[in-house]
């Protein structure tokens, strides 16, 4: 029996090697040559011969001469030329078979930009957002080794941090810790002053700082030296606020008044700090040594070399060798070395840097630990921005794979005349950018156009694309570019690759695919997606307006109605002149003094006793001072005891507590008790407690009230003005303006109602409310744009079948419901998944609130309902088209 | 220089294909100089050259039938342009005239 042989074949794997360096034109020949003569060395010499021969053959083959052909042949048409994608002629044919696509389908083609256009606004109004925020506080060029001191102390079993710093600290750090840091300066917070030029009055954000401050910032100095501060009668100013001080005339040179009463010359202009940083509304700067020169200033002078009390803000820049992390772990224990026995016994408080790159994002702190912040948005609106992109690229790939019946036979001809996949693959692909480019040039024109909108939401100044024909947003063009990059990927690639694999002889044969139904599991499971993120935008949305009425309708203990309270400049003389005018122009109910404004607390002390009290350091007050008639003028309650009251001569030294405080002290029946105050620095008394009144909200309203005590005292700081029931704002300014720059003349007064201050509280809760919105809106927008094309197409290519339905008696209703059905169990689907899923992100959103709205079902109901009821509308209008066409008409076309 | 410079090796190939007639492809064109020159001629460089004149347009070129023994792949056949074949006589005449210039006796 003749054995078997097959025929010798050349080694396949060199095969391989050679199809890879032999350009593409050639390969046919050589390798045919080179299997032949194989053949006939295997013949002539045997098979091991032949296949060394071959093998030193394809190395030959594979020398300079050929890879240089190879190589030129990807760059450029050869003289055979090749079918390599990028070629003009190509481009030209993908182009031209787009636009036939789109023109064929203008209904599909419509959706898909409109979709992908709203997507992309969102995403990139979105993506400038995390930009801005990102960059926050880092334009300035040694952003890096900047930092704030914060000082952590243990109270209440807990550890409180503050920036608030001992005043002889900042020596200590600049003299023993000098190989750390470069500049430390003594800063105190940005407050607004009235500024006085001349006869002309202006009110200017400001702040006081040694003179190193001015090169920690740093400022940039358009006129003058940043080191202008160490002459304390100097000041500098910004470049805005010089304008709009001075106009054109010479700043430089010119004296301002602060508060009427701190003089100083200018003595140079820096360039404002950016929108994105923490010293966007610092107009002017004035040297620390002409803040403590202030008539009601001396106690800065006292405290110089006090280490006890904690009240100033202390700024650093360490040495380019160091960093703020080495920085602060050396400056730990500092106040170990000075305070040499803790005033009450409690441990003695550890220091740290906050750098500046965190002040804005990470602002919060946690039991002496940097937590989140404002980068918790950051990374919400990220995400939400991803989510909706993908709702976007989610409409494109379902109505591209749903229509890809169309397409089948153009895909079967290709491949028959010799397309490649990947060459399909490419077209495709390319129509999709096509598709996004053009959609893209739609948002950038939506984001110009909505860009101050969101602007005002987000209380943001980014610049748009074309700000007055001269500034220029580089970033979006390049956010842009990369995100038409990134959606025709991630839009088109799946289409790309799920049409580019029909089977030519399949398509051709049966004369269209029926691979429609094949591909139908994954469109469900993208529509579901969609409705599931859609679905937990709105019941996020729905959740976090929920929250802010829940501040909103939290009592806040006093009445903010015709309340107006004004800053009063320590110069002023006669307040008692004032305010005897003010009661006598009839516009006015009452009037009072405060130590701070009635929507915040500026001032806590420790260094309370009393009988009964148990913890050590159980004894963190805030302290308010408060005159006769306080409590009439800004509308407290009185729960026990009594008000202030000039008939009891004793009431100087009263006291009034607020309920939390009464729960803080442990007291049973407060009124009558009395409570030592001893700071060690000023005070060393004890006073009576007259009354008790129900909690005020003056912080955040949805934390709890701090234990307040109240004293009889008539501090010169705030005026507090209550306007009689019945007059009107304006009315009553044109009466008592007059008088106030009479009693209190050279400076512009800040007035505020208490109203309006007490708004400003939900504005974060009120922009986040809002941009969620937005965004749910735009989620349900594109979701539905979706479904109105699947069902488009569900009802198209039913039209037979519905037509011989209907031919054989069923009714509108039947065929409605048979076209819905579909739709309707995916929302519900969708519905079931988004419950659990916004539960879990609206109860970790809710969890940064102390006070906080629980989450009832019918915040799930209500959504699920709603989008629900947003389907079947959505695609009855398809669905009833449908059923209502004359049957006669569907199926004679056949 | 006026036309394009034709080497030996690319000279010897471009009789091959004169000589191979309808025939000519890298196999046997190869297999030829072989036999007639008995050096080592490789596939490569008869290649090599056929493309080089192919670029010249002394040659031109159009793929023929696939064979069994080239695992099914086409060859692709070679044959002399006229301006092929004006080269080459253009050199023989060249050579002719060198020939006859050399002065007598000359040894060989």
């Amino acid at each position: 029996m003749a054995e078997q042989l097959s025929e010798p074949t050349p080694p396949n794997w060199a095969n391989f090697f050679f199809k890879w360096t032999c350009p593409s034109e050639q390969h046919e020949e050589i390798i045919g040559d080179l299997h032949e003569q194989f053949t006939i060395d295997a013949s002539a010499l045997g098979e091991a011969v032949a296949r060394r021969r071959y093998l030193i053959q394809v190395l030959k083959f594979s020398l300079p001469y050929f890879l240089k052909r190879k190589i030129n042949a990807l760059s450029e048409p050869a003289t055979y030329p090749t079918p390599f994608f990028v070629n003009p002629d190509m481009i030209k044919n993908y182009f031209k078979i787009a636009f036939r696509s789109f023109g064929k389908n203008k209904g599909y083609t419509l959706i898909n930009v409109l979709g992908l256009s709203l997507g992309l606004t969102i995403t990139m109004l979105i993506s400038l957002w995390v930009w801005d925020e990102w960059m926050f506080n880092k334009s300035s060029k040694n952003h890096q080794y900047v930092g704030r001191v914060m000082l952590h102390s243990a109270q209440n079993g807990s550890i409180v941090s503050s920036p608030n710093m001992p005043f002889p600290l900042a020596a200590e750090l600049r003299e023993n810790f000098s190989a750390d840091f470069q500049n430390v300066a003594i800063s105190w917070d940005t407050q607004d002053y009235s500024l006085l030029s001349g006869e002309n009055k202006f009110r200017k954000k400001g702040r006081f700082m040694e003179p190193d401050g001015a090169k920690i910032l740093p400022l940039e100095m358009l006129k003058g030296s940043n080191t202008a501060l160490t002459n304390p009668s100097h000041l500098l100013l910004s470049e805005s606020a010089a304008l709009s001080i001075f106009g054109t005339r010479q700043p430089i040179g010119q004296i301002l008044k602060i508060d009427n009463e701190l003089e100083g010359m200018v003595a140079g202009v820096y360039k404002d700090f950016p929108q994105n940083s923490d010293y966007y509304d610092l107009s002017f700067i004035a040297p620390w040594k002409l803040f403590a020169s202030g008539k009601r200033m001396q106690w800065v002078n006292d405290l110089k070399d006090n280490w006890n009390v904690n009240t100033f803000e202390i700024l650093v820049q360490t040495q380019q060798n160091s960093s703020i992390e080495t920085a602060s772990e050396k400056i730990k224990h500092v106040l170990l070395r000075h305070i040499k026995e803790s005033k009450h016994a409690a441990p003695i408080p550890s220091l740290s840097l906050h750098p500046m790159d965190k002040w804005h994002l990470y602002s919060t702190w946690e039991n002496g630990r940097n937590t989140e912040g404002q980068i918790y948005y950051v990374k919400l609106f990220a995400a939400i921005a991803i989510f909706i992109l993908l709702l976007a690229c989610i409409n494109f790939i379902n109505l591209s794979t749903a229509r890809s019946g169309q397409r089948a036979r153009e895909v079967g001809v290709r491949k028959a005349i010799g397309s490649k996949r990947g060459q399909l693959i490419v077209q495709f692909i390319a129509e999709s950018f096509i598709m996004v480019a053009f959609s893209m040039l739609v948002a950038l024109l939506l984001v110009q156009l909505t860009l101050p909108q969101f602007n005002a939401i987000a209380d943001k100044k980014i610049g748009a694309l074309m700000t007055n024909g001269a500034a220029f947003n580089i970033h979006l063009l390049f956010i842009g570019a990369a995100f038409c990059v990134l959606v025709s990927l991630v839009a088109g690639g799946y289409p790309a690759l799920y049409l580019s694999s029909f089977k030519p002889v399949n398509i051709l044969k049966s004369g269209s695919a029926s691979t429609a139904r094949v591909s139908s599991l994954p469109r469900k499971i993208l529509v579901v997606l969609q409705f599931t993120i859609s679905i937990s935008l709105v019941i996020g949305t729905v959740g976090v307006f929920r929250q802010i009425q829940f501040g909103q309708s939290r009592e806040t203990g006093y009445d903010r109605n015709g309340l107006i309270y004004v800053k009063i400049p320590p110069a002023t003389k006669s307040l008692e002149a004032l305010k005897n005018d003010l009661l006598q122009s009839g516009m006015i109910a009452s009037v009072a003094q405060s130590s701070g404004p009635v929507t915040d607390i500026l001032s806590n002390s420790r260094g309370f006793s009393w009988q009964g009290k148990s913890a050590i350091d159980q004894d963190d007050f805030a302290v308010i001072a408060a005159s006769h008639r306080y409590g009439e003028t800004v509308g407290w309650r009185i729960l026990q005891g009594r008000d202030f009251s000039t008939d009891f001569v004793s009431d100087s030294s009263a006291i009034i507590i607020n309920q939390s405080a009464v729960k803080y002290m442990g007291l049973d029946n407060p009124v009558g008790k009395t409570i030592r105050w001893k700071d060690g620095t000023f005070n060393d008394s004890e006073y009576h407690i007259v009354g008790v009144v129900q909690d005020m909200i003056m912080q955040s309203p949805y934390e709890p009230v701090k234990q307040t005590i109240y004293f009889m005292t008539y501090a010169p700081n705030y005026l507090y003005i209550k306007l009689t029931p019945g007059v009107s704002v304006a009315s009553a300014f044109s009466k008592i303006r007059p008088l106030f720059d009479q009693h209190v003349p050279g400076t512009l007064l800040d007035f505020q109602l208490a109203n309006q201050q007490y708004d400003i509280k939900f504005k974060v809760e009120n922009r986040v409310g809002k941009l969620s919105f937005l965004f749910a809106v735009v989620a349900i927008c594109i979701s539905c744009l979706g479904i109105f094309g699947l069902a488009a197409f569900t009802a198209e290519q039913r039209r037979s079948e519905i037509g011989i339905r209907k031919v054989l008696g069923a009714s509108i209703a039947s065929v409605w419901k048979l076209i819905s059905k579909d739709f309707v169990y995916l929302t519900l689907i969708a519905i079931v998944i988004a419950i659990p899923v916004s539960y879990y992100f609206l109860s970790q959103l809710l969890a940064k609130y102390h006070y906080r709205s629980n989450i009832p079902w019918w915040i799930f109901g209500g959504s699920g309902l709603a989008a629900l009821t947003l389907t079947i509308f959505t695609v009855s209008y398809q669905a009833i088209k449908v059923a209502l066409t004359d049957p006669v008409k569907a199926l004679r076309s056949e | 220089m006026a036309r394009a410079y034709l080497g030996e090796f690319e000279e010897l190939v471009l009789l091959t294909v004169a000589v191979l007639d309808s025939d000519a492809y890298g196999v046997t064109i190869a297999a030829e100089l072989n036999r007639r020159t008995e050096r080592p001629v490789s596939l490569s460089g008869v290649h090599v050259a056929l493309y080089r004149l192919e670029e010249k347009a002394f040659v031109s070129s159009e793929l023929g039938s696939p064979t069994a023994a080239r695992g099914g792949r086409r060859k692709r056949i070679f044959t002399v342009t006229t301006l092929g074949k004006h080269m080459l006589s253009d050199m023989r005449e060249l050579r002719n005239q060198l020939w006859e210039s050399i002065p007598l006796p000359f040894i060989y």
